[in-house]
C-alpha cells in the first residue's frame, strides 16, 4: 500500500507542479491523490509561492544609470551600431591574436632550443 | 524642433508630438519609461553594462520607429517588445553565460501590500533574493523565457513571436527552465 502511494506520489508530482503554476484543468486522479497527500500539497504550495514571487518581481524596479537618457538623446541622429561594443569586440580579437602570436613564438623558441641542443 | 512646454500627464500628446519629430516629447517619454526598460533588460541580460547598452539601443530604436507606432497597444508594451528584440539579438551575439552581480545593483521595492505583514514581507524578500540569484544561474535562453512568462506574464504566442521560435518551443523551454530553476533553488542556501 505504501509502495503504491509513493509511486502515485512520484507520478503525480510533476502534474501537481504544472497545475499549481498554469492553473490548467485539474486531472481528477491527480486532484484526488493530492487532496490526501501532504507531500503533494506541500509541493503545490511551494510552486505557488515561487510563481507568485516571480510575478511580484514585475513591480520592483532596477534604476537605470543616470547617463542613459543623455546618451540616448545625444545619439538620436547617429546610427546605432554601438561603437563601444564594436571596440570591445575588436580589442578582444586583438588580445586573442596577440596571445596566439605569443604562444607560437614561445613554442618556436623552445623547439629551436631543443633542436640546437640535440644537434 | 519645436520647444513647446510638455504636459507630463498626457502620453497621447507626447506620442503625437514625438511622431512629428519633437525630441523634447520623446525625451519625456524616454525618461518616464527608462527604469522599466532597464529593469527588463537587466533581467534578461543579467549584466549591468549589457543592460545599459540594450536599453540605449531599445530607446533609440523606439525613436526611429515611433512613426510606425499606431497606438493600438500601450506605449510601454511596444517599448518592452523592442527591448526584448534588442536583448535577444545582443544576447545571441554575445552568448555570455557567466553569473553577474545583479543583486548588488538591484534596487528592489517590495509591493506595498507585503508591508502589512512584516514576517511575510521578510520571507518574500528572502525568496525573491534567492529567485534573483537562481535566475542568473539559468542559461540565457531559459532565463529569457522564464522572465517573460513568469515575471512579465507574456503569453507563449508573444514570446514565440518576439524570439522567433515556435509556440511549442517556448512551452518546452519554459517547462525545462522552471524545472532547472527549482533544482537551483533546492540546491542553494
Amino acid at each position: 500500500m505504501r509502495l503504491v502511494q509513493s509511486t502515485l506520489c512520484r507520478v503525480s508530482r510533476p502534474l501537481v507542479r504544472l497545475e499549481a503554476v498554469d492553473q490548467r484543468d485539474r486531472n481528477p486522479l491527480v486532484a484526488r491523490h493530492a487532496g490526501n497527500c501532504l507531500r503533494c500539497q506541500a509541493e503545490r504550495a511551494i510552486e505557488h509561492r515561487i510563481h507568485r514571487t516571480l510575478a511580484s518581481m514585475e513591480d520592483s524596479l532596477i534604476l537605470a544609470p543616470a547617463g542613459l537618457i543623455p546618451a540616448v538623446m545625444g545619439n538620436l541622429d547617429t546610427s546605432f551600431d554601438y561603437p563601444e561594443i564594436e571596440s570591445a569586440r575588436a580589442t578582444e580579437k586583438m588580445a586573442i591574436a596577440a596571445a596566439v602570436v605569443g604562444v607560437a613564438s614561445v613554442a618556436a623558441w623552445a623547439l629551436s632550443k631543443k633542436v640546437r641542443s640535440s644537434a | 524642433m519645436s520647444a513647446r512646454p510638455v504636459k507630463r500627464d498626457d502620453e497621447h500628446e507626447l506620442l503625437a508630438r514625438a511622431r512629428e519629430g519633437d525630441r523634447e516629447a520623446f525625451s519625456v517619454l524616454a525618461r518616464r519609461h527608462q527604469h522599466q526598460v532597464f529593469t527588463l533588460a537587466m533581467r534578461l541580460a543579467g549584466d549591468h553594462d549589457l543592460a545599459a547598452d540594450i536599453s540605449q539601443e531599445a530607446l533609440l530604436r523606439a525613436w526611429r520607429g515611433i512613426g510606425s507606432f499606431r497606438g493600438d497597444a500601450r506605449f510601454s508594451s511596444w517599448i518592452y517588445r523592442i527591448t526584448v528584440n534588442v536583448a535577444w539579438t545582443q544576447l545571441s551575439r554575445r552568448k555570455r553565460t557567466q553569473e553577474s552581480p545583479l543583486e548588488v545593483v538591484e534596487n528592489v521595492a517590495a509591493p506595498l501590500s507585503s508591508f502589512e505583514n512584516p514576517e511575510l514581507a521578510l520571507e518574500s524578500a528572502n525568496l525573491r533574493g534567492r529567485l534573483r540569484r537562481a535566475l542568473l544561474r539559468l542559461p540565457q535562453r531559459s532565463r529569457v523565457v522564464v522572465v517573460l512568462c513568469d515575471v512579465y506574464d507574456w503569453s507563449h504566442a508573444q514570446i514565440a513571436e518576439s524570439l522567433g521560435i515556435s509556440v511549442s518551443a517556448s512551452k518546452v523551454r519554459l517547462h525545462r527552465a522552471r524545472k532547472r530553476l527549482r533544482t537551483i533553488l533546492e540546491n542553494s542556501p
